[in-house]
């Protein structure tokens, strides 16, 4: 009996998969792509006048509806504006960016549609195969479903001068490996950096860094002499808090860089897959060991997230914080009214190889990418454009204390902060080099190489628990990534 | 013609038991089924994101990645271990249900009944943040009780070491299914036919030989039904372990908690080969059919009747 | 004698109230943090009263979110889902308990063969059939599923079965059909496991969320799972206190309900188990 019922239940599956076996579809969307890169010189002429200042009418040609959807800045502010209720501290929601675009351009919708971060790439991508958002709102790491914005800027030569960064990535088919391209434009940075206390440098009787010379061993060292009993105040302190353990790789990623630990070797080939990523090496343990030496000046909350509890407020007890935020720190120290108490830095320099001595500080961003399959390209890449130069979405990026990309708007951060705060800021995004972001570069790679971010997170994390020395550490990696290798095709 | 009649009334009959299954029938095919197939097609492809770029055709190929892929593998054996580790909830439930059975003043009873199930109905974040606070490594509330208990300071990781974190996700899951399990267990027990007891009692058998001999017996197809929905759980857990990780399917602390589930939403979403996602998806598909299949054989659904 | 027994069941109940009231603590606390106003980023210390007693942390979250936009949606989706998820588990429990029919093994097995086939590895194409169909950003998506609630269907089957057969022969005599039947004795007969379902099926999909957040575009049509996510994504800093009082909102419906039903469930769940 049993055997039968199973018979016919397979029998039934068989049917059933010839019937509609091969017909949910990837056909659809692939003709669009081909057709619409050609269609992008023909609005170019219209995009030129607009792209400036305001003029009073707005464009009345454009007309369609741009729908966009993501994580990120949209979310964080909401519509409307949000006020965090513990600091008081208020911004401006996107209506704001809404308004200016219609008094631009009063045919064209916007459709906004933001997400929290929680599963944010499911739904990112579920929304590209959707077919009907033309922005993916952070989605230059979805590799095969964003544009290549290279053919834009072609036309728009004067836009890349404008601003200090792109969202570059790697791609096989269209560059050699070691160079990146750009699939989206970014609109606001987040310049990893570190807060310093000065007080309690002070109290340890510290030196505070000169922040363009300082190395990675000062920075060690004032970690390590600022963590114990506070001689002044009798209070526990730490020297350090890293990047959040949960983003771990984050540390890697400035650590490895300023060590210049090049671990790619692109082959002839020019094909992911035969890449030879060469983890396992004397830098790759001096870089972990580095980084798990923090372990012994950091709070033992540290790990579990929760070491900032007290930070930015009276009870602050870090010497040292290294953020990914510098501008909504600065804002929340004000609204404490403690911003004298601190001040900024750059991360130590980098110790060699083809950028050896600038700062190992990279971009973090926010960015916007145009989907594969919009039926709106050049409508979406105006928008684009609009994000990064139009005057009153610069002025409302500031006014959500956030670093705007376009560098007319960046070079005015010191109206908004002290120097203390606004120079280290400068000094990063002056000497920074283009293309110098979090995602992918000489020394790491967030998208092509399967788990290679997740478990360097994993690892270093374990480092931290003392369950893995750095050999350990660096096999865990290694094997994943050449597992991940030999399964493509 | 009476034949004929018969014939017809007989199809009537089984039309009129159709249309209760109906609605049910179309929509596992439609939103079950036919994805389901979907998945089986593009198991066998080379596929990043679907919809976009090619899907080849490949064979096997995805199958052969993945059973030799060793953090899949490893997904495996989480998701094994995590669901052995929470069939202790069944045996706590079992004796909690004794004590409780044993209070026979019945508003108590209904009490704690209601009282233990309480922590079942609390799901997704909220069981996470809560937990993310009692198993804190430094004065979280466990181990503040265990130091005060041994009298040492204990810091012991609970979800963040890799060691332990097999150990604290299963305290988090114990706490939310212990309640049902009381529940099963407490009205197994109580069908258990008094007579059998007052028998025992003749024979001059004491509190605790009854237990073994007569409750732990009596009580053995609600063991086997409580072990088969709770390997199933097991094989499809996610949510939990998916937010322990900070948002992410890699199973921190050191991938101990990476379950199949969460291996797929891996290659799924985050570093998308939908190819490699659906095969592990089949795969998953295969131990959890067996494991509902053996349920049914050992329910007695496949005799009589 | 006597007394020794009485003495030893307080003991038990201590006992048992003392395991409750661990298991209960971390609830309890969270509730207490809720209304906290010392709970911010930093955790006070344990304790099960509010150090700084106010309602701030539920006026933050009122004021942060459209909560109760995301509310009513989230009652009605959830309460159509149920009513639909329940009544069709009903028929077909039913046809499998007391229905002769050709197949009936086979199309058991067609039901229970899926019924675990997790719902995050058959999302996508799931996704790509409602494009198909025009169906994004509607409830459809949300609401079309119920019609197959599987494990319904193997819990409706081993209740139904312990009804007698006789109340159904009863009514054949009458000339009643099966449809009539199912109505008239069936569903009168099952209110406890109707309840049970019914909690089942609210508890799992209130607090869904992959699911609504991929399918849900319009924000004014989403629901509370990911309105709470929303909230946590607005402010800068993780606020224990107004996450807590978020959780405890989106909570307490699931709360009453359980409270007001747990007579029934408890009863319904307790059936299901011994019934093999």
């Amino acid at each position: 009996m049993r055997k039968r019922s199973l018979a016919i239940l397979m029998a039934g599956l068989m049917i059933l998969t010839s019937v509609t076996g091969c017909s949910s579809g990837n056909g659809e969307t692939q003709g669009e792509t081909a057709a619409s890169t050609s269609e992008t010189v023909s609005e170019q002429e219209e995009s030129q006048e607009t792209a400036g200042e305001a003029t009073g009418e707005g464009n009345q040609e454009l007309t369609g509806t741009l729908k966009m959807y993501g994580p990120g800045l949209f979310a964080e502010v909401g519509q409307e504006g949000s006020i965090d209720m513990i600091t008081g501290v208020e911004k401006p929601g996107y209506q704001v960016v809404i308004d200016r675009w219609n008094e631009l351009y009063p045919n064209v919708e916007l459709d906004i549609e933001p997400i929290p971060w929680d599963n944010w790439k499911a739904a990112l991508q579920t929304a590209a195969i959707s077919g009907d958002v033309d922005i993916l709102i952070h989605g230059a790491s979805l590799g095969p479903v964003v544009e290549p914005l290279q053919p834009y800027l072609d036309q728009d030569t004067e836009l890349e001068s404008q601003l200090t960064m792109l969202t570059l990535r790697r791609n096989e088919e269209l560059a050699p490996l070691d160079q990146v391209v750009p699939f989206g434009i970014t609109v606001t940075l987040n310049p990893v950096m570190v807060v310093i206390d000065k007080t309690i440098f002070e109290n340890y009787g510290v030196e505070l860094p000169d922040y363009e010379t300082w190395t990675l061993d000062d920075l060690m060292e004032a970690a390590k002499a600022t963590t114990g009993t506070d001689p002044v105040t009798g209070k526990q302190t730490y020297g350090i808090s890293p990047i959040k353990a949960s983003d771990a790789y984050k540390n890697y990623i400035w650590v490895s860089r300023a060590m210049n630990n090049e671990i790619f070797e692109w082959s002839d080939t020019n094909a992911i897959k035969d890449t030879k990523v060469n983890f396992v090496n004397d830098k790759t343990a001096e870089v972990l060991d580095y980084i798990a030496e923090f372990k012994n000046y950091t709070s033992p909350d540290y790990v579990e997230g929760l070491d900032l509890a007290n930070a930015w407020t009276e009870d602050h007890n870090i010497a040292m914080v290294i953020v990914e935020n510098p501008y909504n720190v600065y804002n929340t120290l004000k609204a404490n009214g403690l911003d004298d108490q601190f001040m900024l830095a750059a991360l130590p320099q980098i110790q060699d190889g083809p950028y050896k001595g600038i700062t190992s500080s990279h971009f973090g961003d926010w960015h916007m990418s145009i989907c594969k399959n919009s039926q709106n390209k050049d409508l979406a890449w105006e928008f684009l454009k609009f994000m990064v130069t139009d005057s009153v979405v610069q002025q409302w990026i500031l006014d959500t204390y956030n670093i705007p990309v376009n560098k007319e708007a960046n070079s005015r951060l010191d109206e908004y902060m002290s120097a203390d705060f606004a120079d280290p800021i400068k000094y990063v995004i002056d000497t920074c080099p283009a293309g110098f972001s979090c995602s992918e570069n000489q020394c790491y790679d967030s998208g092509n190489f399967g788990t290679f971010m997740n478990d360097l997170a994993t690892v270093i994390n374990e480092m931290y628990q003392g369950n893995m020395d750095h050999t350990q550490a660096m096999e865990y990696v290694q094997k994943n990534v050449d597992d991940y290798l030999s399964t493509l095709n | 013609m009476n034949k004929k009649q018969a014939l017809k009334g007989k199809i009537k009959k089984q039309a009129v038991w159709y249309s209760f299954l109906l609605v049910t029938i179309v929509t596992l095919i439609a939103l079950t089924y036919i994805p389901m197939l979907t998945t089986i097609k593009y198991s066998f492809c080379d596929v990043e994101v679907l919809g976009f770029g090619g899907s080849e055709f490949i064979g096997m190929q995805n199958y052969e990645t993945i059973v030799h892929n060793a953090a899949f593998l490893k997904s495996v054996g989480n998701t094994l271990i995590l669901a052995v580790m929470s069939l202790i909830s069944i045996p706590l439930g079992f004796v909690l249900a004794t004590l409780i059975n044993n209070v026979y003043w019945s508003k108590a009873q209904s009490f704690f009944r209601v009282g233990y199930y309480f922590p079942n109905i609390i799901t997704g974040v909220s069981v996470v943040l809560i937990f993310q606070v009692v198993l804190k490594t430094n004065g979280g509330l466990l181990n503040s009780a265990l130091s005060f208990l041994t009298g040492h300071e204990i810091s012991i990781g609970w979800l963040t070491d890799s060691h332990y974190s097999r150990f604290g996700a299963t305290i988090l899951n114990v706490w939310s299914t212990l309640g049902y399990n009381m529940l099963i267990n407490l009205a197994s027990l109580q069908s258990v036919p008094r007579e059998i007891y007052e028998a025992a009692e003749v024979d001059g058998a004491n509190a605790f030989q009854k237990w073994v001999y007569i409750t732990i017996p009596q009580m053995t197809s609600c063991f086997v039904f409580l072990f088969i929905t709770s390997v199933i759980n097991g094989l499809a857990r996610f949510t939990d372990l998916f937010i322990i990780g900070g948002n992410t399917p890699i199973g921190r602390p050191g991938g101990t908690l990476q379950t199949i589930l969460m291996y797929i939403y891996q290659f799924s979403f985050e570093t998308p080969r939908y190819g490699i996602a659906s095969a592990g998806a089949m795969i998953l598909f295969l131990l959890t059919f067996i494991v509902t299949m053996v349920n049914l054989k050992i329910t007695g659904f496949f005799k009589n009747k | 004698m006597r007394r020794k027994r009485k003495i030893k069941r307080i003991a038990l109940v201590v006992i048992l109230s003392v395991i409750l009231a661990v298991i209960l603590v971390p609830l309890l606390w969270c509730v207490s943090l809720s209304f906290d106003r010392r709970a911010l980023n930093a955790l006070p210390e344990f304790s099960l009263i509010p150090h700084e007693p106010t309602l701030f942390n539920y006026e933050v979250a009122f004021k942060t979110i459209p909560l109760i936009r995301y509310y009513l949606n989230t009652i009605f989706i959830t309460a159509a889902h149920t009513l639909i998820a329940v009544f069709f588990s009903l028929t077909c429990g039913y046809a499998f308990a007391k229905g002769k029919f050709a197949g009936k093994k086979f199309w058991f097995i067609f039901m229970l063969a899926v019924m675990m086939i997790p719902f995050e590895s058959r999302m996508i194409p799931l996704y790509l059939q409602y494009k198909q169909w025009g169906l994004l950003d509607t409830y459809a998506p949300l609401l079309m599923g119920a019609g197959a609630y599987v494990y319904g269907i193997f819990f409706a089957r081993q209740n139904i079965e312990g009804i007698p057969d006789s109340l159904r022969e009863s009514a054949y005599i009458d000339g009643a059909g099966e449809w009539k039947i199912f109505f008239s004795i069936i569903i009168p007969l099952s209110k406890p496991l109707i309840a049970t379902l019914s909690i089942l099926q609210i508890l799992s999909n209130w607090n869904s969320y992959l699911w609504p957040l991929v399918v849900i575009q319009s924000q004014e049509k989403q629901l509370i799972s990911v309105g709470v996510s929303l909230f946590n994504a607005q402010q800068n800093e993780i606020y224990y206190g107004p996450r807590m009082a978020v959780a405890v909102i989106s909570a307490i419906p699931l709360t009453i309900m359980f409270l007001l039903l747990q007579k029934h469930i408890v009863q319904s769940i307790a059936v299901s188990g011994i019934k093999q």
